[in-house]
């Protein structure tokens, strides 16, 4: 109760704070200021609470609440138990309100020191509220006999243990990547209600300095947000790769280009006191992403086009969604067509060799990019719409739109920096030009020659080499003037490194499916591979079989060891294995070795028994195997009508010695096919697997089967040339941001001593 | 007034070239038979014949197995690569290629699992 009654009460106070705020200020009442005041902090307190209040649920294991239950489990560490907070749709919605929430603490702070008066603080509320409405129809406070209605589940009703969380997601990665994407998103909304402000009050360049403080702390935190994602489906999840064009990932990549080309028209703004009209707009389609992607990836239509699963949150959700985007497009819309004539125009036309226009035209570039990544992600919509057939897009639309831009943003890049704001004289510009060309250009045919380069790629090595020489170049002439401020150059040095890092590893990369057998040697890019060993590994934990392959790279005379995993969850019955790549690190490429599946190599015929009866082993007169009874423990964990898994407990007597054992199999009632879950046969070579079950009238009667040989585990193999560009053009990137926004503050505070 | 003719000119081109694209890059479900008379990568959505062999080579890399579309139609479909993930016990998969001479070559096979703890709540009173 107490949960459900603080967020129906923090979503009150954020609309009371929205309408107070505009009152306050329309009427510049002291009064209504104090009232807003307090229904902002009371609002943000609520979430506050709200949220902790979760967290006790989720840490006291208290799975009379269904969102506690769905999501956690009592075996989970402490990090992972606490990231359940928004493993589920009502608590990612929670984090984003709590986010915001403090986001619009330190914003009205922020405003209050720079005495810039506290109408953006009312916005800012109403973009909360939506959030918060969200989350009274999608509650993470909802009792778990609330959620089932038809069982007549008594309501004093405490489930023994959660239904726990997926273990793709049982790394800590996702401790840390969901929180800091979500602080992004939070973060856009700022830019964009200073800039709503400025259009409402006239005051055009009143909040050009905050809005831009604000929009490299929100591009800086959503980029490495969605690098870290990308980082996380490449080093855990086994994703191939670090980007994949998928709709999740394109729906967090528009916000932040769109917020990013405000950041280059806000510095025009800035320099030129020009542009209001193009800022306002990419702020308004920056927070306008933001509502986009929550929609996308919370409504099912896109549910068969990715790899990231969806869950339909229910109309009313859905409906909601799209009010709090209709909202945030109408008004703006409105006010955006009737202040658009106030905006101060200036008569100085825009020369062509400035770097004004090369900005503008990179921002356009920009903009053009987050189109064709909506349009093709948005396409299943689309389709919905027209009645289309349903058709797929593949990631090689993006790709061929992407090289281009990627190259113009590039050459634009380098040329702007070239330029003087206003106007270049041709020969200085020509002379530099050369400098930058001349080597760009030779590496780029050398380039050509490489095997599966093509014009294209060529093309785009040129532009990144360009870039980089003007950027770099730049960059070291700031060091050794001592002049820090570098932020901008260190972050395109990163986007070329960024771009170069893709184009190679991701244009150049090359996969061997290899076989592994204990005791043989496979084979892949020159490199021999040695499976050594597989070792099962958390064994404590009941709900789970994982093993660990120790494999041995041998290059020429360096070893070194990977390590992938495969197991087995009880959180899907045991039906299917989960698979861990591993990553040897090389600094010209990544060997990534990722585990595909297993097929048998038999060594003995097999054996057929039923319950109770003793066979000497196959491998031997002197051993022997007994199969003691069935387990059925590993089906109480869940049910499906098709798949379950079923074991039987056997004792081994080999050289005179007795171990115990279970074979675990799974069954498919439908089709009655088996996949057996391979175990080593104690102190032997080789793994025992349970293949076959001819059921009769009973148990007793039935017979099994069992196997022995050796499993054949089958890996791809791939090599990924200069990945490591990848990841240092991101920290480049990212610190290009923090150094920006530092230089800002600085520059902010020197501005208001001087006053 | 030029401005406007240059904006709308290169508005027109990227829309053309992005419908343009969207051809050249979209691939239609469909099923074998007319998978046969298209000529072109498309996605088939179908189950595994169970009854007929399914045969992994490990040394050539290719899986073979047998494919039945939704209208019924059998075909023997080569991948090459392992069985993926879930195979045998998927409810359904998604074959994506195209037809050569008697076989359907597929270049990727994309299993969906079935959906899980749908009506769980038997297991929860346990």
């Amino acid at each position: 109760m107490f949960g459900k009654l603080i967020i129906y009460i923090s979503s009150f106070a954020f609309f009371l704070s929205f309408l107070l705020f505009i009152f306050a200020e329309y009427y510049q009442n002291h009064k209504y200021l104090k009232y807003a005041k307090i229904s902002f902090f009371s609002a943000t307190v609520c979430i506050l609470l709200a949220s902790l209040f979760l967290v006790s649920n989720i840490l006291s294991h208290n799975f009379t609440l269904t969102y506690v239950w769905s999501y956690s489990s009592r075996n989970l560490p402490f990090l992972l138990l606490l990231s359940t907070f928004y493993a589920g749709q009502e608590g990612s919605f929670l984090l984003w309100a709590l986010w915001m929430s403090l986001v619009g603490l330190v914003f009205f702070l922020y405003l209050k020191k720079h005495q810039l008066g506290y109408l953006p603080v009312s916005f800012f509320s109403l973009a909360i509220f939506f959030v918060v409405l969200i989350i009274i129809f999608k509650s993470p406070f909802e009792n778990i006999w609330e959620s089932f209605p038809e069982s007549d589940m008594p309501k004093d009703f405490v489930p023994p243990d959660g239904r726990g969380l997926n273990p793709i997601l049982e790394n800590y990665w996702i401790a840390i990547h969901p929180p800091i994407l979500f602080l992004g998103y939070s973060l856009v909304t700022v830019p964009f209600t200073l800039l709503l402000t400025s259009f409402l009050e006239k005051n055009f360049e009143k909040y050009t300095i905050a809005a831009s403080f604000w929009s490299l702390i929100a591009a800086g935190i959503l980029g490495l947000g969605i690098m870290l994602g990308g980082f996380w489906a490449y080093e855990t999840l086994g994703w191939g790769g670090f980007w994949g064009w998928d709709p999740v990932e394109n729906s967090s990549l528009v916000p932040w280009i769109f917020i990013t080309a405000l950041i280059h028209s806000l510095l025009i703004q800035r320099i030129k006191s020009t542009g209001f009209r193009i800022s306002f707009l990419l702020s308004w389609l920056a927070f306008l992403g933001v509502l986009y992607a929550s929609y996308l990836t919370r409504s099912g239509v896109l549910s068969d086009t990715s790899v990231h699963s969806f869950v339909d949150p229910g109309k009313t959700v859905n409906i909601l969604l799209l009010v709090y985007l209709g909202v945030f497009t109408f008004f703006p819309l409105i006010l955006f067509i009737t202040r658009a004539k106030f905006v101060p125009e200036i008569k100085e036309r825009i020369k062509i060799n400035s770097r004004q226009f090369m900005t503008y035209v990179g921002a356009v570039i920009l903009i053009i990019a987050s189109i064709v990544i909506i349009v093709g992600t948005s396409l299943p919509i689309i389709q919905g719409f027209v009645g289309a057939k349903k058709v797929a897009l593949e990631p090689s639309f993006y790709n061929q739109w992407m090289t281009p831009i990627a190259f113009l943003i590039l050459i634009f890049n380098g040329i702007s920096l070239l330029l003087h704001w206003r106007e270049t004289p041709t020969n200085t510009f020509r002379n530099k030009l050369i400098y930058s060309i001349v080597p760009s250009l030779g590496i780029a045919v050398i380039f050509l020659f490489i095997p599966r380069s093509n014009l294209l790629y060529s093309l785009l090595i040129f532009s990144s080499v360009f870039s980089l020489i003007i950027n770099g170049e730049k960059l070291l002439n700031k060091l050794s003037m001592r002049n820090l401020k570098i932020g901008a150059l260190l972050s395109h040095l990163g986007i070329s490194f960024l771009i170069v890092g893709a184009l190679l590893s991701g244009g150049f990369e090359d996969t061997q499916t290899i076989q592994l057998q204990e005791g043989k040697i496979s084979r892949a890019f020159g490199y021999e591979l040695h499976l050594l060993k597989k070792e099962r590994i958390e064994i404590e934990k009941p709900d789970r079989e994982k093993y660990r392959f120790k494999i041995k790279i041998v290059d020429k005379d360096k070893n070194s060891i990977v390590y992938p995993i495969v197991y087995w969850s009880s959180f899907n019955n045991f039906e299917q294995p989960y698979y861990e790549p591993d990553i040897k690190t090389y600094l010209t490429k990544d060997l990534y070795l990722a585990p595909k599946s297993f097929t048998f190599n038999e060594f003995y015929s097999p054996i057929s028994f039923k319950k109770g009866e003793i066979l000497s082993a196959p491998w031997s007169e002197k051993d022997s195997i007994r199969f003691v009874s069935y387990d059925m423990s590993s089906m109480h964990f869940g049910k499906s009508q098709e798949n379950f898994t079923f074991g039987i407990i056997v004792d081994y007597y080999i050289d005179g010695n007795y171990y115990k054992d279970t074979v675990l199999s799974l069954l498919n009632m439908k089709s009655g096919s088996f996949s057996p879950i391979w175990k080593n046969v104690p102190t032997k070579d080789f793994a025992i697997g349970f293949t076959k079950f001819t059921p009769e009238e009973n148990l007793e009667k039935s017979t099994v089967e069992l196997s022995f040989g050796q499993e054949i585990f089958i890996a791809d193999v791939t090599v990924k040339p200069f990945i490591l560009l990848v990841w240092i053009g991101v920290i480049f990137t990212v610190a290009g941001f923090i150094i920006a926004v530092f230089k800002y503050s600085m520059k902010r505070t020197q501005k208001d001593e001087h006053k | 007034m030029k401005k406007y003719i240059l904006i709308g000119g290169i508005a027109i081109i990227f829309l053309t070239l992005l419908l343009l694209s969207f051809n050249r890059n979209v691939i239609e479900y469909t099923d074998f038979q007319n998978a046969e008379k298209l000529n072109k990568k498309v996605q088939v959505v179908g189950t595994l014949v169970k009854e007929m062999p399914i045969n992994y080579d490990p040394n050539t890399n290719y899986l073979e197995f047998y494919m039945r579309d939704k209208k019924g139609k059998v075909k023997f479909v080569r991948f090459n690569g392992p069985q993926p993930n879930n195979f045998t016990i998927a409810p359904e998969f998604v074959v994506k290629g195209n037809v050569q001479d008697t076989f359907f070559q597929a270049s990727q096979i994309i299993t969906k699992c079935p959906s899980k703890y749908e009506g769980e709540l038997e297991n929860l009173k346990k």
